[in-house]
């Protein structure tokens, strides 16, 4: 399939960004910065255009949905979303370091759907639902979010390290953003990933309603996204009330994604339920 | 000991530790396969683990005693933090505090200070006005006190609700999920396609059943499948459609064609469309030991017929098991592989009006196959038709959800604003300095600082230039 093809260019395109994000960070070349962020945006220009044609091949196959019924689907939205987040706070708070951290994300996610099969399947009536695409664009969104927090934490461990052994201002430490920064970067990520999960959630149970007269049924799938709920709950309620802030919050935010991993992959692969499908 | 207990009640930490113990007791529920047949379990894990498994209620862990004083616990906390936040909020919305003294304005990180000796006290306060205005702000509540003005102004109050309403949601979803557990119902009914029923079988609360007020008609049932490249079905059902028919006191007042996805209500209970079948029409053709005929009998499985044969006697048939694609597993017993008509058999009890019952096994595909024909008589399956087809339904009233789905909205729209929209304050002091006028601008957020202060430098320099003495 051309879209295939599409989502094959955009991979290679972001570990090439990727690249040169890490070289930013050695060189600390503004210009190679500015580089670093055309070709993300060029890879996430190539990557819309592969979900669009997908998208018109499923049409054309008479399916009538959005393709977003199986694990290559979800993988390559996930990979795009991921993007499109990081671009958006790139462009708000001007900080081009995160970028070595979140590119290579991307490309793992797209790598791993070259070894799926891209075929469009045709969806069990249960499937056929206009809430299909409200509810998968809202839950990856919040993913999406929610790893881009992830891996500001990261950075922000790995940076207070080095600090603590008195190297905070040496290397490519200097080019980190600071770690109030990173740990003010990371809730808002989490700010925005957190109604996100909610309203995924939400019209993943009023789908569920509507398709089988029960919003709630304790399906595997809905109780880890109801879990990982309870941890970012968690998160927000011991930094926005609390006033936690710093190691303890970065490892939630850390431990947070794992759980959204397993919600998304673990789930479907190791546990049966509803979403078996997908 | 009460003081105790409602500091316990509304305090962070329980919130916290109960979010963090709901999401790791929720992980077993999903590793343990819940509400299975004990049978299963005992087999799984052994009689004693079974007994201690079965104790804790890990079985239907959700709906435990446990789980739910979990969650009782939680919406108690949600409560008692709103109760003991609410007076102040309440306060800091209806009756805020609108003259500071200069000494608590001095105090604020983000403040200005201007004086003007061109204008007279009211003058300035014009030119204040008017600043706050062009800053985008407008003057709420002003005094004069002992020659000095106060002025208050603030923006977005109202999202130090957003905390109340927000947790308020989470127990109006909680409020909800309780009504529909105690009032509602849900079950089940399969309808023949052509026929009407009333009552249906419960799914929770033992397997009763339940008569609705009014009756259900299946007018017609269709179903389509998907086809591969060569334009044969696949068997994978793309789309499956009841026409139904609702009958109150014998008049009709509804009709609506259902599938997946688009249910039919009526006075508030919600017939889904969840399922399909069909029972298979099979022909017995029966012939004299002469071969003469005697008859084609149309018979479903469960069903039976009777002839009258050569001695006038009476000889009953019933179809007790059909096989559409019949074969032996493994163990010898007789199974269907699928429900295509791939090689049907049926499995007849032959009744004459001497004799034990006989039991014999025929095949559509070989007809010639040996069976107990004790009676001389021939029997043969001539043909399986799809027969009639009955819709699967699920049948649900739940009184809860309008309370779940606006608790959910609220739930959405609480925690966006929490999190997004801030309370600003803007107090302003104007008084007399000798020969000139003494403007104070002081300010605060509850929340995104640094947004605050871009905005507060914004009006800083409108301050400036407005207050600038026209004279210098």
């Amino acid at each position: 399939m051309i879209s295939s093809k599409l989502f094959g260019a955009a991979m290679i395109i972001y570990i090439v960004a990727a690249l040169i994000y890490i070289t930013y960070l050695a060189l600390k070349s503004e210009k190679v910065g500015n580089l670093a962020t055309v070709i993300t945006i060029l890879g996430l220009c190539v990557h819309t255009a592969a979900l669009i044609t997908r998208t018109v091949a499923s049409y054309r196959q008479g399916i009538g949905q959005p393709p977003f019924a199986n694990l290559y689907s979800s993988m390559v939205f996930f990979s795009w979303a991921i993007i499109l987040t990081y671009i958006i706070l790139e462009l708000i708070y001007k900080q081009k370091a995160i970028g070595a951290f979140v590119t290579p994300i991307a490309f793992i996610l797209l790598a791993v759907t070259t070894l799926l099969s891209d075929q469009i399947e045709p969806l069990v009536p249960a499937l056929q639902s206009n809430w299909l695409l409200s509810h998968v664009v809202t839950c990856f969104f919040g993913y999406a979010a929610f790893a881009v927090a992830c891996g500001i934490s990261i950075m922000y461990l790995v940076r207070i390290h080095y600090e603590g052994m008195g190297m905070g201002n040496t290397g490519v430490m200097q080019i980190l953003p600071s770690s109030e920064l990173l740990d003010e970067l990371a809730y808002k990520a989490i700010v925005i990933g957190f109604p996100f999960l909610t309203i995924g959630i939400i019209t993943g149970a009023a789908w569920a309603n509507y398709a089988w007269g029960s919003y709630w049924s304790w399906d595997p799938k809905e109780t880890w996204s109801l879990i990982t709920w309870f941890v970012y709950a968690a998160f927000l309620h011991a930094r926005f009330a609390a006033g936690w802030k710093g190691r303890r919050t970065a490892v939630l935010s850390i431990i947070g994604f794992l759980f959204v991993l397993f919600t998304y992959l673990g789930v479907s692969w190791l546990l049966s339920g509803l979403h078996s499908y997908a | 000991m009460i003081k105790k207990i409602t500091k316990f009640l509304s305090s962070l930490r329980l919130t916290i530790s109960l979010l963090i113990i709901l999401a790791f007791t929720s992980i077993a529920g999903t590793l343990i396969q819940q509400q299975q047949n004990p049978a299963i379990y005992v087999q799984q894990f052994g009689k004693p683990l079974y007994k201690v498994f079965q104790a804790l209620g890990l079985f239907d862990l959700y709906h435990s005693w446990w789980f739910m004083s979990l969650l009782a616990l939680l919406a108690l906390n949600l409560l008692f933090c709103s109760l003991k936040r609410l007076p102040r909020d309440l306060k800091l919305i209806f009756s805020p505090k609108v003259k500071l003294t200069e000494e608590e304005l001095k105090s604020f990180s983000s403040q200005g200070k201007f004086s003007t000796s061109s204008r007279s006290l009211d003058q300035t306060l014009e030119t204040v006005l008017d600043s706050l205005k062009r800053s985008g702000f407008s003057c709420k509540q002003k005094i004069k006190d002992e020659g000095a003005w106060h002025i208050f102004s603030e923006k977005g109050k109202f999202s130090r609700l957003a905390f109340h309403v927000t947790h308020l949601s989470i127990m109006l979803i909680f409020a909800g999920a309780i009504l529909g557990a105690a009032k509602g119902f849900s079950g089940y009914v399969n309808i023949m396609e052509g026929s009407r029923e009333n009552t249906i079988v419960l799914r929770s609360g033992g397997q009763g059943s339940k008569q609705l007020d009014f009756a259900v008609e299946c007018r017609k049932f269709e179903v389509t499948y998907y086809k591969d490249e060569s334009g044969n079905d696949t068997g994978r059902p793309k789309d499956y459609k009841s026409l139904l028919a609702i009958h109150d006191h014998g008049k009709e007042v509804l009709a609506k064609e259902i599938e997946v996805n688009d249910p039919l209500s009526y006075e508030g209970i919600y017939f889904y469309q969840s399922s399909f079948g069909e029972i298979p029409q099979l022909t017995i053709t029966v012939k004299t030991p002469q071969a003469d005929l005697v008859g084609n009998f149309a018979v479903e499985e469960g069903g039976s017929f009777r002839f009258v044969d050569k001695d006038n006697e009476e000889v009953k048939v019933r179809l007790l098991r059909y096989f559409p694609d019949f074969t032996m597993n493994q163990s010898g017993q007789a199974v269907s592989r699928s429900n295509t008509p791939n090689n049907p058999a049926a499995f007849l009890e032959i009744t004459s009006a001497h004799g034990q019952p006989v039991q014999t096994w025929v095949f559509q595909r070989f007809p010639d196959f040996p069976h107990a024909a004790q009676t001389g008589y021939k029997y043969s399956l001539t043909s399986t038709n799809s027969g009639k087809k009955f819709t699967g339904l699920q049948v649900v009233w739940d009184p809860g959800v309008p309370l779940v789905w606006t608790g959910c909205i609220i739930l959405v729209i609480g925690i966006i604003v929490i999190f997004s929209v801030p309370h600003y304050r803007i107090w302003i002091s104007i008084s007399d300095k000798g020969k000139s006028r003494e403007v104070i601008v002081a300010g605060n957020t509850n929340k995104n600082k640094p947004s605050f202060q871009n905005t507060f430098s914004k009006i800083i320099t409108v301050f400036k230039s407005n207050l600038a003495d026209r004279t210098k």
